[in-house]
């Protein structure tokens, strides 16, 4: 099947190959038939134009004869294509006949021009004419006859005309590929001084070949970037690539290698590529030295790991070749490295095979031979050496690698580094058992055995002598010595964590010893003990079923601790039952485990838990509850900071089924679990248990776990908000009792007085409505001191906090207004004239006070403090222009008035001032105040009540006010 | 430039008729011919132009002094009348012993045509008077002059002075043909102005310039075929498709003029409409080919019997029709040409000396009158088909320049399918599309119609094409 599919890829793939040239080929068919037919098209043209102007136009001729001769081109092709497709024996019978069409236009060309030249002997432009002589005669081969064609039509036309250029550059050619560069070199340097046409970048190739060939290396390199930088516009042909290939030669032959460098690194081309070549080239000629330090820098550029290897082949070579250990060492190691990765060709596989093999043999030779005894250190090295090349080899030839380890082993063998051969030997053995080698195999064993008999190492003999046990045990597994060996094999395999052999060997010994029970308890027991501490599971409950079904026959005592195991796999089924969804069943086995006297207290533990989360999960708050409060009692604090988060949900479910008490202790029984440790969440514990001890009025529970939170670490930035939180639960259940000793206890941090002075307006209007006027008065001049210390640190009064001083200081503007209106205007003149400025002092100050009320951002303060101060002016306005004096004359009653109203005048002023101001602040600053209305409605009689009794804001359907 | 003749017309006339051949016949009793222009004078205020000429001629050719101020007066009267052509023929050494404005002119007309331009302008250096019949045309030519001579400044400052004079004359002229030649002088010279910075290669500021020659124009048709020129060179090649396309509406069936295909032919072939380019060479080769041929035969066949052309245009104005295409459109394109009209208009008024010579009594005078009659009105003849003769030869040069222009943009064509098939590149959008209005490119003069077949007066010159380029 497999072959097939290949087959039938290949076809695939070779029918899309063809189908590509097939399709190119097309397509080159079609221009070429197209081409023809303008080209038709072209000639009937000029030979009308040729007629219209009365055939007296030798450039139409010339026209004529350039169209001819491009069409006899194009045929040719055509015929050529035809040519090479027919059977070989037919087309060299009728040679000539597949060419006839061609040669009928390459004649009528020919003719045209001499009719031409004959017809017209003045013609400026007989170049052209005797250029196509000269291509006609290049088609048939004709070189000389061309040669001299050419030269003619470069002596006939202008020296800077396109004719004379193309004529040039057919001549240079010409010269080029008869190795007569010097002549190619003069004409194309003529002919190239002006870029006429695409091919200036082709033809100065040329040149620049020319120049090298000439020894003017400098000109050559210059002429090649030129030809370079141009091949980059589309404008010319891409010559770029043959540049970039021969250009290193040129650089090299220059002596300008850095320039070489530096041009292929500005050009973003594989240096290293370059340099490759260069190296290679270097060494045709013979140049080893300086191909080495090439190749070597070309390491340093390698864009890829092929041209990795490929340089590192050619260097390989050159460090053979020199003697060049180190080198070839590290080259070798590098190539090995590369064929690991599967990056060699199989060419470059077997050089690196040559060279690896012939440098392990040469230098074990040398080992052998003893020529380096003298040199402890060279021979270290040299013996090193042997070594990776062995080991390069092994890598390369893994069919025949026993052989490498062997021999790697026999050369430590040979200077007495039997620590160093031991492993070898045990390596060889083994590769000769997987590639069937008896004879390496057998060879290694007693090379093996040789070297183990000398003074190797103890680990060394540690490590190897399993092997050595293991050959034995095959040959005699029940003799007289074999339980010893059982034994000491099992313990150098658990020693080496080697289970599965020693399982094994567990199992081979039972086998051939069931007697020794003591023994086979002992090794089980190791066995059973190693898969615990591993946790597999797995392989104790296997080992356990075969203690349980009594295939082993231990002591009860350990047949005890194999069940107590037993259990805790139990444990694990339960676990799966509730990831499976079979709630029920997993609480049946936690209760088991739970209640098991052979539980021990971890398990117990994680029972009572998971209990406690199938209850939650059940919504059986309850036993969750009952569970959960286990839970807590059994687990430490620290193991506890794992189940945290559950524990957040259970207080939360009980809480949302309204189980306040419950989900509240619980809480702090958490708390005071983790109160010393570091938890994330001893502060959610802390607030849960006190708000909902709060909600549920458990006032003495509340302070009882605030006293006991600073124990705990928590700072005042949690404890103090939880005895605000106290006071105002306390002033919201009219507990005054211990309302102010939680003050006092606030009090001594003054970053709490804003929020003091709220919860203390409520402690002063209670004490008020109690008949304590004084105390109230008291608790008032704190709040104020609250006041003052705040805005004076720059802290936030919460705007209740505002609107409470605020009203404390209102209701002393109100008693100076009602004192303002208690003082009365008489006669005579003087009292009149006193009391008047008496009234105006007092509206100065009432002034002064209402608008430091209003400063303070109360929004109830500023209005109210504005009606206060409106009335009091309005009220001594409306006095002013009242007052008549009694049994004065009628003029100086009018001139009395007179005066007063200019009086009166100011003060209305300023009453509608305020009043506006007051609105403004109103609507600009968003107040709800009860006094709103008194300022915004006009008609007096009707004042709608917006406000209920407890001062909430009523509002219209739309929700505004 | 084009060929323009001039005719002045007659001032006012003092004396009577019958007075003026008697003092005529004492002068020529006398016999001595300097006093020829006394003659002359007396035989143009009689209306006997063309009896008149010979004895000017005389004079000249016989004088190497001659009297100015009387020749002058002459002169300006006789070519007025005659137009510029009679004393063309003179050579320039006989008609520079005149220093006459209108002879001036004559002369710098010569020099001119001879492209001694800086000659031309020395001609008319001396000052002619803004109210002298002939100064329109000599600030025409001046403007001319210095516009051939790529003098743009000094040429825009003659053009407009020569529109500025012209439309004063036009105000105070009431003879119709006058009119209409002092309008022409005029629309020239209003597009002096735009072929000034033609040559220059102003062809934006061109493009505007030429707007301001009125459709209404006499000499509109031929002035529309340069506009399209400048399109062209704006390469706002769809302009120029449309400006030539209004050569196609029956109004202008008379236009012969074969480079209008061949401009149409290079604007395809710059879209890279090449089809259409090819179609417009082919289809001119299959319109023309023949009747060219015929049409080459026909006026060698003429050779340079003058009289032969003469009655070609006049039998062709008379309603006879020649079935060669090219002869017969170029034969209505010259009748409808100002200078042979005003040529053929003259020698018409000739006639009418041998009517008022008949009623002369015999004698020597009638007799030399008779013999100056013939000769002159033979050589007005002559002038006539042989300005008709050149304008064939012209349309015949101009068909095989089309032909071999036609023949070069489609090697040019096919040089460009050349290179692509050589290079296997496309110089061609393959995607693009024809006949869009958003390829329109329009300036603040122009408006958009779009056409239907249908030729309009308002729409003529303003037709504009809409196809993509299919250039890359």
């Amino acid at each position: 099947m497999k072959r097939n599919t290949f087959l039938s890829f290949c076809l695939g793939l070779l029918l899309a190959n063809s189908i590509i040239v097939q399709s190119a080929h097309a397509d080159v068919e079609q221009r070429r038939v197209e081409l023809i037919k303008v080209l038709d098209e072209e000639l009937r043209e000029v030979t009308r134009l040729n007629k219209q102007v009365g055939a007296q136009r030798p450039d139409l001729m010339l026209r004529m004869a350039q169209v001819l001769l491009e069409k006899a081109r194009l045929l040719k092709d055509q015929e050529n294509q035809k040519y090479l497709e027919a059977p070989a024996d037919k087309r060299e019978k009728n040679k000539d006949e597949y060419f006839k069409e061609s040669r009928r236009y390459f004649d009528q060309a020919q003719k045209t021009v001499l009719v031409l030249l004959k017809k017209f002997k003045k013609f400026d432009e007989k170049g052209d004419a005797y250029y196509i002589l000269a291509y006609n005669a290049k088609e048939l081969k004709q070189e000389e006859q061309s040669k001299k064609f050419f030269q003619k039509a470069l002596d006939e036309s202008k020296p800077s005309s396109v004719i004379a250029d193309k004529s040039r550059i057919a001549l240079a050619e010409l010269y080029f590929n008869k190795g007569s560069f010097d002549k190619s070199m003069a004409l194309y340097e003529a002919a190239l001084k002006n870029k006429r046409d695409k091919w200036w970048t082709k033809d100065s190739f040329n040149l620049a070949w020319s120049y090298f060939k000439m020894g003017k290396y400098d000109k050559a390199i210059d002429t090649m970037n030129e030809s370079y930088e141009l091949s980059k516009k589309p404008e010319y042909i891409d010559m770029s690539k043959s540049i970039e290939r021969d250009l290193a030669f040129f650089y090299t032959e220059a002596g300008r290698g850095n320039e070489a460098i530096a041009f292929y690194k500005k050009n973003g081309k594989s240096i290293s590529e370059v340099m490759l070549k260069v190296g290679k080239y270097l060494k045709t000629q013979g140049k080893f030295s300086a191909a080495e330090k090439t190749l070597s820098e070309a390491l340093q550029y390698k864009s890829s790991e092929k041209e990795e290897v490929d340089i590192n082949i050619e260097l390989i070579s050159l460090y053979e070749k020199f003697g060049r250990d180190q080198k070839h060492l590290e080259t070798s190691r590098a190539l090995t490295s590369q064929f690991s990765k599967g990056n060699l060709t199989p060419e470059q596989t077997e050089i690196l095979k040559f060279n690896v093999e012939k440098m392990a043999g040469l230098i074990q030779q040398q080992l052998v031979a003893k020529t380096y005894e003298n040199a402890a250190k060279t021979r270290e090295e040299k013996a090193a050496a042997a070594n990776e090349y062995f080991m390069m080899g092994a890598v390369i030839n893994p069919a025949l690698s026993q052989s490498s380890y062997f021999h790697a082993g026999e050369t430590y063998f040979a200077i007495g580094q039997f620590d160093k051969a031991v492993p070898l030997y045990a390596e060889a053995i083994k590769r000769s058992q997987t590639n069937k080698d008896k004879k390496t195999e057998e060879q290694a064993s007693n090379a093996l055995m040789v070297s183990l008999g000398k003074n190797v190492s103890k680990k060394t003999s540690e490590d190897y002598l399993i092997p050595a046990y293991e050959g034995f045990l095959a040959v005699d597994p029940k003799g007289e010595k074999s339980s010893v060996v059982y034994q000491r094999l099992f313990s150098t395999q658990m020693g080496k964590k080697n289970i599965s052999e020693a399982e094994k060997i567990l199992l081979k010994y039972k086998a051939s010893f069931p007697g020794e029970k003591e023994t086979q308890e002992k090794m089980l027991a190791q066995v059973m003990d190693y898969h615990k501490d591993t946790g597999n599971k797995v392989a104790l409950g296997e080992w356990a079923k075969r203690v349980e079904t009594n295939e082993f026959k231990v002591s009860p005592e350990y047949a005890a601790k194999v069940k107590t195991l037993v259990l805790g796999m139990q444990f694990e089924k339960v676990e799966q039952a509730s990831v499976k969804g079979d709630k029920r069943g997993a609480l049946k086995g936690y209760l088991q485990i739970y209640k098991s006297p052979e539980t021990d207290n971890e398990a117990k533990k994680t029972a009572a838990y998971n209990i406690a989360v199938l209850f939650y999960e059940t919504g059986d708050w309850k036993q969750m509850y009952g569970w959960a409060d286990r839970t807590v009692t059994m687990m430490g604090a620290v193991e506890f900071n794992k189940f945290e988060k559950d524990f957040i949900l259970f207080t939360t479910d009980l809480f949302q089924r309204r189980q306040f008490a419950e989900s509240a202790a619980l809480s702090e029984k958490i708390f005071d679990k983790i109160c010393t440790t570091n938890s994330k969440n001893i502060k959610t514990f802390f607030k849960n248990a006190n708000v909902i001890y709060l909600a549920d009025k458990q006032f003495d529970k509340s302070l009882n776990i605030l006293g006991k939170a600073p124990k705990c670490g928590l700072g005042n930035d949690v404890v103090l908000p939880g005895y605000l939180d106290h006071l105002n639960e306390l002033a919201a259940a009219s507990k005054w009792g211990s309302f102010s000793e939680v003050i006092k206890k606030l009090e001594a941090s003054k970053e709490m007085w804003p929020q003091l002075i709220y919860p203390s307006s409520l402690l002063a209007n209670e004490l008020e409505n109690l008949g304590r006027a004084e105390d109230a008065q008291k608790v008032r001049n704190k709040m104020l001191t609250y006041y003052e210390a705040a805005k004076k640190s720059k802290m936030d009064v919460p705007l209740e906090g505002l609107d409470a001083i605020s009203l404390i200081r209102l209701a002393g503007l109100e008693v100076q207004v009602k004192n303002l209106k208690a003082v009365k205007l008489s006669f005579p003149e003087a009292e009149y004239n006193k009391n008047l400025k008496m009234k105006f002092q007092m509206l100065d100050k009432i002034t002064t006070e209402a608008i430091s009320i209003a400063e303070l951002g109360s929004g109830i303060g500023i209005v109210r403090a504005y009606r206060l101060l409106v009335e009091g002016h309005e009220s001594l306005q409306s006095e002013v222009l009242a007052f008549s004096p009694e049994g004065k004359s009628a003029e100086y009653v009018a001139s009395f008035h007179k005066g007063m109203q200019k009086l009166a005048a100011p003060l209305e002023k300023q009453s509608q001032d305020f009043r506006h101001t007051a609105i403004k602040k109103i609507e600009k600053e968003n107040i709800l105040s009860s006094d709103n209305g008194w300022f915004l409605v006009k008609n007096d009689a009707i004042i709608p009540e917006y406000f209920n009794d407890n001062g909430n804001v009523l509002m219209d359907k739309a929700g505004s006010k | 430039m084009k060929n323009s003749c001039l005719i002045l017309f007659l001032l006012t006339f003092g004396m009577s008729a019958q007075a003026s051949i008697q003092a005529a016949r004492k002068i020529y009793q006398v016999g001595d011919k300097t006093h020829y222009p006394q003659m002359a004078a007396e035989l143009v205020q009689d209306k006997m132009y063309f009896s008149a000429i010979p004895f000017v001629k005389e004079y000249m050719a016989s004088n190497t002094r001659v009297n100015d101020a009387v020749l002058d007066k002459v002169l300006d009267e006789l070519i007025t009348q005659v137009g510029v052509k009679q004393f063309e023929v003179l050579p320039a050494n006989i008609l520079e012993r005149s220093n006459a404005p209108t002879i001036r002119y004559i002369l710098a007309r010569k020099a001119f045509r001879l492209g001694k331009y800086d000659q031309a302008l020395k001609y008319l250096d001396k000052k002619i008077e803004d109210w002298h019949p002939v100064k329109p045309f000599a600030l025409l030519l001046e403007g001319s002059a210095y516009a051939v001579s790529k003098r743009e400044d000094k040429a825009a400052v003659f053009f407009k002075e020569c529109i500025d004079v012209a439309d004063s004359q036009i105000k105070k002229e009431s003879n119709k043909d006058r009119i209409r030649q002092l309008q022409i002088t005029r629309d020239y010279c209003v597009v002096g102005i735009p072929r000034a910075q033609f040559a220059l290669q102003k062809y934006t500021e061109a493009y505007s310039t030429y707007l301001d020659l009125p459709k209404s124009s006499y000499i509109w048709p031929e002035i529309l075929f340069e506009e399209a020129w400048n399109s062209f060179y704006l390469k706002d090649y769809n302009r120029t498709l449309g400006k030539l396309v209004t050569y196609k509406a029956p109004v202008f069936n008379y236009t012969f003029n074969p480079e209008i295909e061949v401009l149409k032919a290079l604007s395809y072939m710059e879209m890279c409409l090449w089809k259409d380019s090819n179609k417009t060479v082919d289809d001119f080769y299959a319109n023309y080919e023949n009747d060219n041929i015929g049409f080459k035969k026909f006026i060698d066949s003429l050779g340079k019997d003058y009289r032969q052309y003469y009655l070609l245009v006049k039998d062709r104005a008379e309603g006879k029709y020649r079935e060669n295409k090219i002869l017969s459109t170029a034969l209505a394109q010259i009748g409808r040409d100002p200078a042979y009209l005003e040529l053929y208009n003259s020698f018409n008024d000739g006639r009418e000396e041998i009517e008022r010579l008949k009623s002369l009594p015999n004698d020597a005078l009638k007799g030399a009158l008779n013999d100056n009659l013939r000769e002159s009105l033979g050589l007005q003849r002559n002038l006539i088909g042989s300005y008709i003769r050149g304008q064939l030869q012209l349309n015949a040069a101009q068909v095989v320049r089309s032909f071999e222009d036609m023949s070069y943009i489609k090697l040019e064509v096919l040089s460009k399918k050349k290179t692509e098939l050589y290079d296997d590149v496309s110089l061609r959008d393959p995607n693009a599309k024809r006949g869009d209005v958003a390829h329109l490119q329009r300036s603040d003069k122009q408006y958009f119609w779009t056409f239907n077949g249908e030729f309009w007066a308002d729409e003529l010159g303003d037709y504009v094409f809409s196809l993509k380029s299919e250039c890359k």
